[in-house]
């Protein structure tokens, strides 16, 4: 999926490159787009690169006849068995040895479900939901802090759902749909997001507590954000490829007059005040000089872009 | 496949050789465009170096008793996932074999790309493990606790949410 995302965003970036070339005049040299450099932490990933995935067939029947499924069967093959399990036993599984807590094969699970909540399969045929929707909308200003139920009271008319309604104050782990097997045999992960521990992250999206924050965690995984993992990165503001261009590429996406796009152009020379762009990408524009002046500047890090 | 080629034969990893119904091993896609590609001469032998004897019996049982369903569409995500969803094991399916001997199904049919039968073994596997504790999931899988009691405590209260 984040290889889709990613996908998604070279293509838009392409078009707008286009667009870009064909609004713009070849004279305007300063206007050209930076070189998008793709971090290292957005790379795809294996899961299961420390763990030993495919022993030859014949040492692992002789050896000891493990049973283990994580050891056993080949990563994706895990997977399928894996996802299969509603989250009360995947969280079990997680209790089992060393092995399976910090197993990727089991994160990269969590991640296809944490993925399943926010990203839902649309299933269900639109009208179906529209009239299921008024009966699970409780109340949403009462429950202010949410979290999980203890006592579900859930009206028995209810038909069992086959998606994560987001509005839905009381949602139960145990309705929650089985997450779409995925499309590629391949796990499609970034190395940031492979670090990422996906039970925590499934749990805060599960709960969804009402802080925008918390929000921004959510959603994290889908611009390959490497900020999550620790707490204090989030004042960066900066959310992975693309981010710094981003008036960029709303602006170039737009249908501008040629007075709006000459008006624009000129604040962004004056921004530069004569520099080249490429220089002002490199260092993190204005701030980047005044970095050199070091340690004292403690607004440094607060999103130059 | 047409009517001409009515059997092929099949040598497993123990040098054993199976005389195969096309009808029957055609649930296999692997085998299917095997087939395809070497054209249909009458006595075709394939080889496969990584199915043992007696999981090809099995598998060969498996095909043959669901030799009159459709055969899956090739690639067709959308379709497969919704079997996979909704299918529940079939009576004949259930407690055919072993529990080593399921991992061994799960792999040949991985290797030989027959994905219903991929899809029942998966389930069983994720059967066996729900609704057990770490406990029970650890003698079921014969997997030893290496956690302290401090640990596994502090494991287990980070999970207690999910315990409804």
């Amino acid at each position: 999926m984040s290889s889709t995302l990613l996908h998604t965003a070279l293509q838009n970036l392409h078009v707008s490159q286009r667009k870009e070339s064909l609004l713009r005049p070849s004279s305007e040299p300063g206007m050209r787009r930076p070189p998008v450099v793709i971090v290292e932490d957005d790379e795809l990933v294996h899961v299961g690169g420390m763990t030993r995935p495919g022993t030859p067939r014949g040492e692992r029947v002789e050896k000891t006849r493990v049973k283990d499924p994580l050891r056993t069967l080949p990563t994706h093959l895990a997977v399928r068995v894996f996802l299969q399990l509603d989250i009360k036993s995947l969280a079990r599984c997680d209790r089992v040895c060393k092995r399976w807590h910090k197993s990727s094969t089991l994160n990269y699970v969590w991640f296809l479900q944490n993925r399943a909540l926010i990203l839902p399969t649309t299933t269900l045929s639109i009208p179906t939901r529209l009239r299921q929707l008024p009966s699970t909308f409780p109340l949403p200003i009462l429950s202010s802090t949410s979290s999980i139920p203890s006592s579900p009271p859930t009206p028995s008319s209810n038909p069992p759902e086959l998606f994560f309604d987001p509005y839905d104050k009381l949602p139960r782990l145990s309705r929650l749909p089985l997450p779409p097997l995925p499309t590629s045999q391949t796990p499609q992960w970034s190395k940031s997001e492979s670090k990422k521990s996906w039970k925590t992250q499934f749990r805060l999206t599960f709960q969804r507590p009402d802080n925008d924050d918390s929000l921004k965690v959510d959603f994290s995984f889908s611009r390959n954000s490497s900020g999550a993992s620790s707490p204090g990165y989030h004042g960066h503001g900066y959310s992975g490829l693309g981010s710094g261009n981003k008036e960029r590429w709303v602006e170039g996406s737009e249908e501008m007059s040629n007075t709006e796009r000459k008006v624009l152009a000129r604040e962004r020379y004056k921004e530069m005040r004569g520099r080249k762009s490429k220089e002002k990408r490199k260092m993190g524009g204005e701030l980047g000089i005044r970095d050199k002046g070091g340690l004292g500047d403690v607004s440094r890090f607060e999103a130059p872009w | 496949m047409s009517g001409k080629l009515q059997e092929i034969l099949i040598v497993t990893s123990d040098d054993e050789t199976f005389t195969v119904k096309v009808e029957v091993i055609q649930r296999s896609a692997m085998i299917k465009a095997m087939l395809e590609d070497l054209g249909e001469q009458e006595g075709q032998v394939i080889p496969l170096p990584n199915v043992s004897s007696s999981v090809l019996t099995k598998v060969l049982e498996y095909c043959e008793h669901h030799k009159n369903e459709p055969l899956p569409v090739a690639d067709a995500n959308d379709v497969d996932d919704a079997r996979r969803r909704t299918s529940e094991i079939g009576d004949w399916d259930a407690n055919q074999v072993d529990q080593e001997m399921l991992f061994e199904i799960i792999l040949a049919a991985n290797y030989l790309d027959i994905k219903p039968l991929l899809d029942v073994g998966c389930k069983t596997v994720a059967n066996m493990i729900k609704g057990k504790t770490p406990e029970e999931i650890r003698k079921l899988f014969n997997i030893t606790n290496d956690f302290t009691p401090e640990e596994e405590e502090q494991i287990r209260k980070e999970n207690e949410w999910a315990e409804e």
